[in-house]
């Protein structure tokens, strides 16, 4: 199980990361930005559809906000330094991009890390695998320790058990003078 | 005369003077181990007490500079201003880097002594004997790190005149300083005052059990007399450590606009980590209490929760992670990192030492047994603290290993997160209901049988309820996320809440009919004299509630961003909002205030003409008497002053608090385009069960509280340890 997780992990890590966005989807794209500025401004324009991708959007995005240091997503940032990628985003959204070509163009305008949630190949796979990795061999470890553990407390039960078991000539003969005086 | 300078200097001077008291503690208590001299030992006692004193003193100096605006004191100078209320000047003791150390420091001080008072009490045990030189050197030693740190490198009574450079502060304040630069305005608020002195007191007490456990390898008093001494202690800590995370999340909740209460920020997450090792001791300890087994691992468990607290400490405070809450980077990351090692040696080499005399000579004998499910448990615990753990580092250790920083962001930590924590939620059920050293099939279906049955219609009930509170004007929710996590979390969270209620009735129930006794008499005298026990079971009450309020505030919450001018009413989602006016406060000279009267009222109005008559049909959920609320968020501008070099904008959020749901108001910005600045943005959030997880919380600790008393009973057989 340990062995596969771990194949699993090396091969989607040997992935190639997902490319830069094609042209077509760039031209669709700046259009939908242009739009942008003026589009974001009541999200009651926005269909129920459409902001529920808006908002899950947000919390795959980070801030780009300089002062943040990428410590905040998009939705945790309500300061004011965020709108214009707020706006972008919206702007993409009407322009009917999917949210993996908006994610994808927001990586390419703002860098890799503004993804909060890494890709699941290349090296972003360790993200997700090294916890449950790290738990798996914790939980190999701890199992070694028990086994051995199991082990030795059963050998020295049975070692104290026979040595309790055996009684010397010297106090067999004291247990027995011993009774003679009871007697 | 003995003016306020000199009072300064006065409790600078008694911080140095307190380090060479805990010198002095650390070596009596050495020579009192050595020499099994008692004199020496008690002298050692005294002087955790005298040094006690004179932290206290340090820090009441410090708050008196505070409330007294002595701004030449660099850390009073950062952390306050004139105009701040004197309430949270005192808390500039804990704001800022330096005084937080101290305030560490003396809390740490009062309870060594507390520790020492208990041992005036036991002097006459012999292990307590044994035990109590060791455990003062340990407090000695990590007070003695605590007072050399703030004595040399984050000294709270720094001249700003010293930290400046005389030519640099001349240039900037040739005519003295005036006021101070002033409290982050987001820290101006009631959490402020007890959200990190509980945090701080949580972690504090964690130190407790660690002086104890070292002592006990020390001395090689592998008994079960500090395991008794160090449970109540580290219940205590865990409560304070809840505390503060859970009021750490209220105040994100309240105050930071995003409409959530917990953003997997690196801090919080560093504080979260001890919680999870204390949690795992807390049910382990009960395993060498009963059988005599997990001693290695007991020991091991209280180290890494003082470590798990020294590296908060080191995160917070080393600028390697990005925070709201970090304080600075700089040298004392650095000394904290050192001590993080040091004490991770040191403990790694009294272990090693002390394996053989740790070991234990019983085993598990089955695997339906409760012990076993506390290994387990403990093994999920620390499972998620470490996956926090290695999340939260990711993007250091990212771009230690490829070369590039990976940012991870809630959304993993979800992912990761959520099946551990629906496993440690299925333990919780399992645990109450199994027997210790094995489990026959009849008994386990005895006591789970029934709950696991009943969990299902709960859930189900649960987010069927969740459904009606969003009303008909909320989107659909899709089925899967219905079933995952949703509906997985609230049934394992249901199966833990039945098995306690079904183990306390019949409990009592057996208890009434053996003593012949009313059942509410019986209950009431099962819950005091077994107060550990159900104190616990509470706790795990509470948790599974607070589970239940996470999924369904999380997952079938709605948020919309709404644009209004003055006069117009806007309906979402059942709300109708009318903004109604704006007003401008300049009165302030810290601030300038805009704040905004926003009408809310509960269902729509009927469509009306424009002489008033109602046209077409009433709504469905119309009626006269409809709830209404007049809301008020705000913001507050902080101009720049030279004292402040970069100006603060701060908006306060506004929560209409209901049974079944917040709504959850934030106001933006003055909406751009066209020109028309009358226009106000605001986005709101309808949080449903909300309150289930602050009910959740206050069940945890009232648990706690209920588990960590000492009852009458056990007092006077002394079980009470």
């Amino acid at each position: 199980m340990i062995r596969q997780a771990l194949v699993l992990c090396i091969l989607l890590s040997f992935m190639p990361e997902v490319g830069n966005a094609q042209e077509p989807i760039r031209n669709r794209l700046m259009a939908a930005h242009s739009e942008g500025s003026s589009v974001g401004i009541d999200d009651s324009a926005y269909s129920d559809q459409q902001r529920k991708r808006i908002y899950n959007l947000e919390n795959l995005i980070m801030c780009a906000c300089p002062k943040e240091n990428w410590s905040k997503t998009l939705k945790g940032c309500p300061d004011g330094c965020a709108d214009p990628q707020k706006n972008e985003l919206r702007g993409w959204i009407v322009g009917g991009l999917t949210d993996d070509q908006v994610l994808q163009e927001m990586a390419q305008r703002y860098g890799p890390q503004v993804r909060a949630a890494p890709l699941l190949t290349g090296t972003g796979a360790w993200a997700y695998m090294f916890p449950f990795l790290t738990f798996g061999a914790a939980t190999i470890v701890v199992f070694i320790v028990f086994a051995g553990w199991r082990r030795g407390a059963r050998l020295r039960l049975e070692q104290r058990s026979q040595d309790l078991g055996v009684v010397t000539d010297d106090e067999l003969a004291a247990i027995e003078k011993e009774l003679e005086g009871l007697d | 005369m003995f003016g306020i300078d000199n009072y300064l200097h006065f409790s600078g001077a008694l911080v140095y003077v307190a380090l060479g008291v805990y010198v002095l503690v650390g070596l009596l208590a050495i020579a009192g181990q050595i020499l099994q001299d008692r004199r020496a030992v008690v002298a050692a006692r005294n002087g955790l007490i005298t040094a006690t004193l004179l932290l206290l003193g340090a820090c009441a100096g410090l708050m008196a500079a505070f409330v007294n605006g002595e701004y030449h004191v660099e850390y009073v100078f950062n952390y306050s201003e004139r105009g701040l209320p004197v309430g949270f000047k005192l808390c500039g003791l804990w704001a800022g880097l330096n005084g937080s150390l101290l305030f560490w420091s003396a809390l740490l001080a009062i309870l060594g002594s507390i520790v020492g008072l208990q041992y005036r009490k036991e002097a006459e045990h012999p292990v307590g004997r044994r035990l109590e030189p060791n455990v003062y050197v340990v407090f000695a030693v990590i007070q003695i790190f605590f007072l050399i740190v703030i004595g040399f490198a984050a000294n709270p009574f720094a001249e700003l005149q010293d930290v400046m450079g005389a030519a640099h502060f001349a240039q900037r304040f040739p005519n003295g300083v005036p006021d101070g630069a002033g409290m982050n305005p987001q820290l101006q608020t009631y959490w402020m005052q007890i959200h990190p002195p509980c945090l701080y007191i949580g972690w504090v007490i964690f130190t407790v059990p660690f002086a104890f456990a070292m002592a006990s390898l020390l001395s090689g008093d592998q008994g079960t007399y500090w395991i008794r001494k160090v449970r109540r202690w580290t219940l205590v800590g865990w409560m304070f450590n809840t505390t503060g995370i859970i009021l750490g999340g209220m105040w994100a909740y309240e105050t930071l606009g995003w409409g959530g209460y917990w953003a997997w920020d690196p801090v919080e997450n560093a504080s979260f980590l001890p919680w999870f090792s204390a949690t795992a001791f807390l049910h382990s300890v009960m395993v060498q209490e009963r059988r005599g087994m997990l001693r290695i691992w007991n020991v091991v468990l209280i180290c890494v929760t003082f470590l798990l607290t020294i590296f908060g400490t080191y995160l917070t405070r080393s600028g390697i992670v990005s925070s709201v809450h970090a304080f600075a980077s700089g040298s004392v990351g650095d000394i904290f990192f050192g001590l993080l090692l040091s004490v991770l040696f040191a403990c790694i080499v009294l272990i090693a030492y002390r394996y053989r005399d740790l070991r234990s000579a019983s085993t598990i004998d089955n695997v339906s047994s409760r012990e076993a499910v506390f290994v387990l448990n403990n093994g999920i615990l620390l499972a998620i603290a470490a996956a926090i753990g290695v999340l939260t580092l990711w993007p250091k250790i990212s771009h230690e290993w490829f070369g590039r920083a990976i940012t991870v962001g809630p959304p993993v930590f979800n992912t990761v997160t959520t099946p551990l924590f629906a496993v440690l939620l299925l333990l919780t059920a399992l645990g109450p209901g199994l027997s210790w050293l094995r489990t026959s099939a009849r008994s386990a279906r005895r006591n789970l049988l029934l709950p696991s049955l009943l969990a299902v219609p709960c859930a189900a009930l649960v987010q069927y309820c969740v459904v009606l509170i969003r009303g008909e004007h909320a989107p659909a929710i899709p089925g899967f996320e219905h079933f995952y996590p949703v509906g997985v979390i609230n049934y394992c969270a249901f199966f833990a809440i039945l098995v306690v209620v079904q183990d306390f009735l019949r409990t009592s129930r057996n208890r009434a009919r053996r003593r012949k006794e009313p059942w509410l008499a019986s209950a009431v005298q099962v819950a005091v004299t077994a107060n550990r026990r159900y104190g616990g079971y509470t706790v795990h009450v509470g948790l599974a509630v607070m589970a239940i309020g996470i999924m369904c505030s999380g997952v079938f919450k709605e948020e919309n961003s709404l644009t209004l001018s003055r006069g117009e009413t806007k309906r979402w989602q059942g709300y109708e909002m009318t903004l109604q006016d704006v007003t401008y406060d300049t009165t302030s000279y810290v601030y300038r205030q805009e704040k905004i009267a926003l009408d809310v009222k509960i269902g729509y109005s009927p469509a009306t003409a424009t002489d008033g008559s109602v046209t077409g049909a009433l709504p469905a959920d119309w009626t006269d008497n409809r709830a209404s609320r007049t809301l008020y968020p705000e913001r507050r501008s902080y101009p720049r002053t030279p004292q402040r070099p970069e100006p603060i904008d701060l908006r306060n959020p506004v929560i209409w608090h209901q049974p079944t749901e917040d709504l959850y108001v934030f106001y933006t910005q003055v909406a751009p385009g066209n020109g028309d600045a009358g226009r106000f943005k605001f986005h709101v959030h309808r949080n449903p069960l909300i309150q289930v997880v602050w009910a959740g919380f206050l069940l945890m600790v009232l648990g706690g509280i209920w588990a960590a008393l000492p009852m009458a009973r056990q007092r006077r057989t002394g079980l009470s340890d």
